[in-house]
């Protein structure tokens, strides 16, 4: 891949954490538009590396290079979605999506525009004590989209919800990628969801990549398909061959 | 805070159908959309806040009877009927005296709740500062109030000054330690919230971490402004000529009992009215919290 076209590229050399060596040698390069997910056991890595690509995690030694341009930071650029939904809970629904926006502004068109996406306009006023954790997640979205991020990270941004909510929000998720154009970085343990979503999914072992599935399959996608079926087992034989599963 | 993700069956509806999973107002908009009563809290009826007043009424009724019936001597214990006529004597003095007990006790909480905010955002912000300054504040702490009066006395004579200085003492501590263990408590993913969205020290401070600890700063202000009464009763039982504290050691000195319970009487009134009125802000205030409390309030 030329990582001159690329969105991102990262290289870590090496990242301890407690004492214990968590990523090493790690490279990633990401095209603009797209979908890529990390899979792996948990303790593997994948969040630390998610959170040194938000800038959240600034102890390592590698480089984070968004566009071609070396990151220190966070960055508006760089959008993020955490496990669990993360809403103020004194602030409404839509003054949490606009948050990054000048407070005074509170009634930012655009935080509408989001909301109607993700289908929660009607709800903008309540307070989050009042949403189900599928409608916090959408929420999160949103707010994860309100800067024009041209790459969203999301670390296991499905694993608390039940499995109806899961796949209801991996459609929201795609559709509005492809909307927005957002190249997404997405890190989980959820072999289903890694195939569906992505168009490529990184096999994350021993702090490394350890294999690179590309998806070829056509969206929509089926997720009873055989391409969809190649492609777990694909993933799932990488991740029994590093006897991690 | 990782309670605000719940599954819930309702997202199984469709996305662009989204229904609040409970209606974030009354108990009417329960019933009307035909869902269950929800086990504790907003369903239930809630009591009658009349059944506060049973208690002194009938302790009232039963002083009276006795007093009456001569079983309790009069000249110790004095009718509640007498305390009420006490009170009407005391005419237009009263209300001097009310009102300089409440300013004395308005003008020490503001200042030493003020002081408080401040000190304990910079305490709980900048690890040095604590180091600092929180062994001396705890020290100070440790201080029974009556232990100020004479030290401020000499200092400070013996006008508002010394009596306002010392409700702020008694209300400085407890906001303090309030607040600060709230500001320790806040959620580390909702402080790593506030790093993404690049919030500086102040707008960390201003847009998260004291929202967040708002709940522990009310609960602070209550104890505060209780003690500033009790506190504010130091002060004036000591050197005052006006205030209710100054009622209650005229009382004592003319050999007036009925004297003695109004001021009593009226410190307890106050008392539960100005917390009554810090409770129905925080009341307001803190309607986003998802805890069991606010739905019983």
């Amino acid at each position: 891949m030329n990582a001159n076209s690329a969105l991102l590229d990262v290289h870590v050399p090496a990242k301890h954490f407690a004492g214990r060596r968590v990523l090493h040698d790690f490279s990633l390069t990401l095209l603009p538009g797209e979908i890529v997910s990390l899979v792996g056991a948990s303790g593997c890595g994948k969040s630390t590396l998610l959170r040194i690509v938000a800038g959240l995690d600034r102890e390592h030694d590698g480089r984070v290079l968004l566009d071609g341009s070396v990151q220190h930071g966070v960055s508006r650029d760089i959008g993020v979605i955490f496990q669990e939904a993360r809403l103020l809970p004194w602030l409404t629904v839509a003054q949490n999506v606009g948050f990054d926006a000048d407070p005074q502004r509170a009634h930012d068109p655009h935080v509408f525009t989001l909301l109607e996406e993700v289908g929660l306009a009607q709800v903008a006023d309540a307070l989050p004590k009042s949403l189900s954790g599928g409608m916090a997640q959408r929420v999160a979205i949103a707010r994860g989209l309100f800067n024009r991020p041209r790459l969203l990270l999301l670390d296991e941004p499905f694993s608390a919800v039940d499995a109806f909510t899961r796949i209801r929000l991996q459609e929201l998720l795609l559709t509005v990628a492809r909307e927005h154009g957002t190249t997404i970085l997405l890190v989980t343990h959820d072999v289903d969801e890694a195939a569906w979503l992505s168009d490529r999914v990184l096999v994350m072992g021993d702090g490394r990549v350890i294999g690179d599935v590309a998806v070829g399959e056509q969206r929509p996608r089926n997720r009873r398909s055989a391409g969809m079926t190649n492609a777990r087992n694909a993933i799932l034989e990488i991740l029994e061959g590093a006897h991690v599963v | 805070m990782s309670s605000f993700v719940r599954p819930s069956p309702l997202e199984t509806a469709p996305a662009l159908t989204p229904e609040l999973k409970a209606a974030p107002a009354t108990p009417a908009t329960h019933a009307a959309a035909g869902s269950p009563p929800a086990p504790t809290g907003r369903a239930r009826s809630r009591p009658n806040p009349a059944l506060g007043w049973v208690l002194p009424a009938v302790a009232l009724l039963l002083l009276e009877a006795l007093v009456r019936t001569d079983v309790l001597q009069a000249h110790l214990f004095p009718a509640p009927s007498e305390i009420v006529r006490t009170l009407f004597d005391l005419g237009s003095g009263l209300a001097g005296h009310i009102g300089i007990s409440l300013a004395r006790v308005a003008a020490g909480f503001a200042i030493g709740a003020s002081l408080a905010v401040v000190a304990a955002v910079v305490v709980g912000l900048d690890r040095r500062a604590e180091a600092l300054l929180d062994p001396s504040f705890q020290a100070l702490r440790a201080v029974p109030s009556l232990a100020w009066v004479p030290l401020l006395l000499l200092w400070l004579g013996i006008d508002e000054t010394p009596k306002i200085t010392l409700i702020a003492i008694g209300a400085f501590f407890p906001v303090y330690l309030n607040l600060l263990s709230g500001l320790r408590n806040v959620d580390r993913k909702l402080v790593e919230l506030g790093e993404i969205y690049r919030l500086d020290r102040l707008a960390l401070v201003r847009r998260i971490l004291l929202p967040a600890s708002l709940p522990s700063l009310y609960t602070g202000l209550r104890v505060g402004l209780s003690l500033s009464w009790m506190f504010l009763v130091a002060a004036e039982l000591i050197a005052a000529t006006r205030g209710l504290g100054y009622l209650l050691t005229d009382g004592r000195e003319t050999s007036r009992p009925d004297i003695v319970l109004a001021a009593i009487l009226l410190l307890a009134l106050l008392g539960k009215l100005s917390d009554s009125v810090l409770k129905s802000l925080e009341t307001r205030a803190l309607v986003w919290r998802d805890a069991f409390d606010t739905r019983l309030a």
